[in-house]
């Protein structure tokens, strides 16, 4: 009865954690509206831009996928069929977009398409549109195109990784025998063929869920289409821009139905997603045996020069933008003779805060503290929820297993402005002070980074052996000493991934933070950037600054990657 | 032997299914009591805890050097809640209602005030106030609120611009539905822009009083001509506005001939330009509104004597006379006006005949405005 109580109290905390802000904001935003959820996704066309806004989120996240696909197939090919030297070293370049914090993204995209940036210079004005991209815009009747193509791109960027991290190890660990068999027969011989008949049903379910997660990603983003298309509205960007009018009994009761109905479309989507993407992982995990990548690569052999010069075009297309991210912090453009000149002038106002409320050491600390509430909180609950689902399991309990298996997920078919409109709404309907409360934001953070952490340790739990457990009782240890001295151990690698993950995520959110912080005093990083970024220009180093407060983002993010990375197992695909 | 959650199964399900019920219906309980809607103010005051909560937006004359100033000179520390607009200030206010999370509101202008007094968010102060500008407090003058800076929206056009290209500067709003203007015209959204709104209201009044149009059709034939509609100021007039100094900032676009901003804005391009510029208000009759922002107590709040303290210390000479230097904005202190030097005054006209609106009429209709404005914009 104790473990009993041991087993859900945490779970019950942890589902109240996500359910209660999101019930709370609902009832919230239905007792405002007076109309329910459903009844407000039909009456989004009551507001002018919402149709143009679900319209413009479908294709772009299509798009966005398709894209990313094209671009991440045939690295991920190459990646896995050749023997490359520092493999590690080119995952790690090619996963680093996706472990960007977006605002830092959408930066680094915005030094890559700036005026005087690589592709204005070389006649690819996206941000102006002038030139080539001017002249495509006109020949394809579509208005503001290099904002869309730059939008596209920066979301290929992002999820390029995933593509990778998907279908790669299916390529490098299927056994040589089964494609040298197929060979042999004669609808084999045809490279057409090979492709339809062989690699498309190996490859059918890494491929498709890739596929989903990028339109997951690219649905929600909301960072990269703020910054680099403005002109165009999404569910996400639409919510957030309006959303601090919504709640409010009496007042502008049209944006509490926009948010209404824009979140519940979202909400359906995103779970109808996961859920394709769910079955399809599943079947993957049984379908067939798996070898050991260095064979697999062996018998391919070493990459020519086709394979050598794409896969460093994607490393480079990958570094790119973090680059010149950096550059644009010290290259301050003089706006009496439209040059350039060196400085660092930038990084002394940025950390001085002179142009904001909060200096980049301010927003640093808030931002750690966050992450380390964050940490705590996420890796305390998602261990012992993990716990119970992997001991009801054991216990012949799949169904109950299963359910709160599936409830652990549910933050992740929800948004940060979803997330963030729910905390900011939910808790002040029960407990409006907590409006003021410093730690508010870690509440968002650990929704968002919970479900990782649950996906982390749950396997890991599942592999370690259960004799060791016996071993632990045959020793005589309690079960407070076969956990600290078992079970934590052992467990070790899997938790200071899970932990610097917590970590970086919430370093790096930015939609719940923004929606939270836009409007309190604890500025983090990005909302730090995002501020920057909105302020006139008049002054020339408003730009500069942002990228240098950017920069200090990207490298706190980072070093927290690598230590993610020196613990991770390399043996298997996905997250 | 004992098992570790021997237990879980039935009852296990059965506790976890409570636990979810109870979830659910939490958020079911009280929710009539909790948004209960009272149409009396009760004034009501927190305790003073020696700190001086402020809610405001990105205001420029609010730097920290001045805030280090009024700290040293009466010792209350100041604490900044910040917000993206005037707009951002009154919802913030709203959705704290029930707990205030500030003792003063600083920035709501004219086109918001009457909103927050009729939702009781404000509460009398006490300051000892000196002689003010009596057209600052045309839009109001009672205890709950007091301005501190002011000037007049209006439109802005680029004179090379319209040299250019043969026009002549517009004298009636109606003239920019012509072909000529055709998406050469950028408006900041009334929705999520206080210049906006100002404008929006502005032209209410304009097609009352001079057209046979509604002033929602001449919205709806604008952007039938292709007006640009941004959400914020600054995109209007940095990016779009050809006239201003967004030229040298980086994603300058340049499209528009013509953006609403403040009158005094050529005065502002010209203090930076050396006496030059290339940008000049319009001064059409009733196509102007004077926007007044305004430092308000706010009910429930607390530190009574630091907000006193504080709207005496914004409304010092040391303080409001600069606001023209460290706010673009005008002062509200009477006798003062803006600087002679660098061509300032000179580019910056007062309107003859600006719109006149009453408060109670925008907090009225406001949101009904914005509704309509949506409908025939298609825009935010």
């Amino acid at each position: 009865m104790k473990s009993a109580v041991g087993h859900s109290v945490p779970v019950a905390l942890y589902l109240g954690l996500i359910l209660v802000p999101v019930l709370l904001a609902l009832d919230r935003l239905i007792f405002v509206t007076g109309s329910n959820p459903i009844e407000a996704m039909f009456q989004l066309d009551e507001h002018p831009l919402a149709i143009e806004a679900v319209r413009f989120t479908f294709l772009q996240a299509t798009y966005s996928a398709i894209l990313t696909l094209v671009i991440g197939f045939p690295i991920a090919w190459w990646l896995g069929r050749y023997e490359w030297k520092h493999i590690g070293l080119i995952r790690a370049a090619l996963t680093l977009p996706f472990v960007t914090p977006t605002v830092v993204a959408a930066m680094g995209f915005l030094a890559l398409i700036n005026e005087g940036g690589i592709l204005a210079s070389i006649g690819i004005d996206l941000r102006n549109e002038t030139g080539i991209i001017g002249s495509f815009s006109s020949f394809l009747g579509i208005e503001h195109s290099g904002q869309i193509i730059a939008l596209l791109l920066a979301h290929a960027w992002f999820n390029l990784a995933l593509v990778i991290r998907f279908v790669e190890p299916k390529i490098a660990t299927l056994p040589p025998r089964y494609e040298e068999a197929f060979r042999m027969l004669p609808v084999g011989t045809s490279p057409l063929e090979r492709l339809l008949r062989f690699w498309w049903p190996m490859l059918r379910t890494p491929i498709l869920s890739a596929f989903v997660f990028t339109f997951i990603f690219s649905f929600t983003s909301f960072a990269l289409v703020r910054w680099l298309a403005p002109e165009f509205w999404t569910i996400e960007s639409l919510m957030a821009i309006e959303g601090g009018a919504a709640g409010i009994p009496g007042y502008r009761e049209d944006v509490s139905l926009l948010v209404l109905g824009g979140a519940t479309l979202q909400g359906i989507v995103l779970l109808a997603a996961l859920g394709l993407a769910g079955r399809w992982q599943q079947k993957q995990s049984y379908e067939i045996e798996l070898v050991s990548e260095h064979h697999a690569r062996k018998n391919i052999g070493k990459p020519g020069l086709l394979q050598r010069f794409g896969i460093l075009s994607s490393c480079l297309f990958a570094l790119a933008p973090l680059f010149l991210m950096v550059l644009s912090s010290v290259r301050i453009r003089d706006r009496t003779s439209d040059s350039y000149r060196w400085s660092t002038e930038a990084w002394s106002y940025a950390f001085d805060g002179n142009l904001t409320y909060a200096s980049v050491p301010d927003a640093l600390t808030n931002s750690l503290v966050y992450a380390i509430g964050c940490l705590l909180v996420s890796c305390i609950l998602g261990f012992f929820v993990a716990q119970t689902i992997h001991s009801l399991e054991e216990k012949n309990k799949p169904k109950l297993a299963r359910l709160i298996d599936l409830l652990s997920m549910l933050p992740l078919a929800l948004s940060g402005v979803m997330v963030g409109l729910g905390v900011l709404l939910g808790i002040l309907k029960v407990w409006p002070a907590m409006f003021s409360w410093y730690a508010l934001p870690i509440i968002p953070h650990a929704m968002l980074t919970t479900p990782f952490v649950v996906r982390i340790l749950l396997p890991a739990m599942r592999e370690i052996d259960s004799d060791y457990e016996e071993a632990g009782k045959i020793l005589g240890y309690d079960g407070g000493q076969r956990f600290f001295r078992i079970k934590i151990p052992l467990l070790k690698p899997h938790l200071v991934v899970a932990a610097a993950l917590s970590m970086a995520f919430s370093l790096g959110e930015f939609g719940a933070s923004w929606i939270l912080l836009r409007s309190g005093a604890w500025g983090t990083l990005p909302v730090l950037v995002d501020q920057l970024m909105s302020r006139p220009k008049y002054f020339q180093l408003v730009e500069p600054i942002a990228m240098a407060t950017a920069t200090v983002l990207m490298c706190i993010t980072f070093l927290l990657f690598v230590i993610a990375e020196r613990f991770r197992s390399h043996q298997g695909g996905g997250f | 032997m004992s098992h570790a959650g021997e237990d879980i199964g039935g009852n296990e399900l059965i506790r976890v299914g409570f636990l979810l019920v109870l979830i659910f219906l939490a958020p079911l309980s009280g929710c009539l009591s909790m948004h209960s809607i009272t149409d009396e103010c009760v004034i009501q005051n927190a305790s003073d805890d020696g700190t001086l909560t402020i809610v405001t937006y990105d205001i420029l004359a609010i730097s920290e050097d001045v805030l280090t100033d009024f700290t040293e000179q009466t010792g209350y520390e100041v604490n900044i809640l910040p917000t993206d607009d005037a707009g951002g200030i009154l919802e913030k206010l709203l959705l704290t209602k029930e707990a205030p999370q500030a003792d003063l509101a600083l920035g709501l202008d004219n086109t918001y005030l009457q909103t927050a007094l009729d939702n009781c968010l404000l509460a009398p102060h006490s300051a000892t106030l000196p002689d003010l500008d009596p057209q600052s407090l045309t839009p109001y003058s009672g205890e709950m609120a007091v301005p501190f800076d002011q000037g007049y929206v209006c439109l802005n056009a680029d004179i090379e611009a319209l040299e250019a290209n043969n026009i002549s500067f517009p004298t009636t709003l109606e003239e920019l539905t012509d072909d000529a203007w055709k998406g050469r015209t950028a408006f900041p959204s009334p929705t999520t822009s206080s210049p906006g709104r100002a404008f929006m209201t502005a032209t209410i009044d304009y097609f009352e009083q001079t057209s046979t149009m509604s002033a929602m059709e001449w919205w709806g034939a604008m952007a039938d001509n292709d007006a640009i509609f941004t959400t914020g100021w600054t995109e209007a007039y940095e990016v779009h506005y050809s006239g201003g100094y967004g030229v040298w900032e980086p994603g300058y676009i340049g499209d528009a001939w013509l953006t609403v901003s403040y009158c005094h804005s050529p005065g502002v391009e010209a203090k930076y330009g050396g006496n030059y510029t290339i940008s000049k208000a319009i001064d059409i009759d009733h196509a102007s509104f004077l926007q007044v922002e305004s430092a308000a107590k706010v009910n429930g709040g607390g530190s009574a004597a630091a907000v006193d303290a504080f709207i005496e210390f914004l409304l010092s000479e040391e303080i409001n006379k600069n606001m023209p230097e460290n706010n673009y904005m005008y002062s509200v202190l009477e006798g003062e006006d803006l600087p002679v030097e660098n061509g300032y005054r000179h580019h910056s006209p007062i309107p003859s005949n600006p719109a006149e609106i009453s408060s109670e009429r925008i907090d009225a209709e406001m949101e009904d405005w914005l509704m309509e404005w949506r409908d025939a914009t298609k825009a935010l």
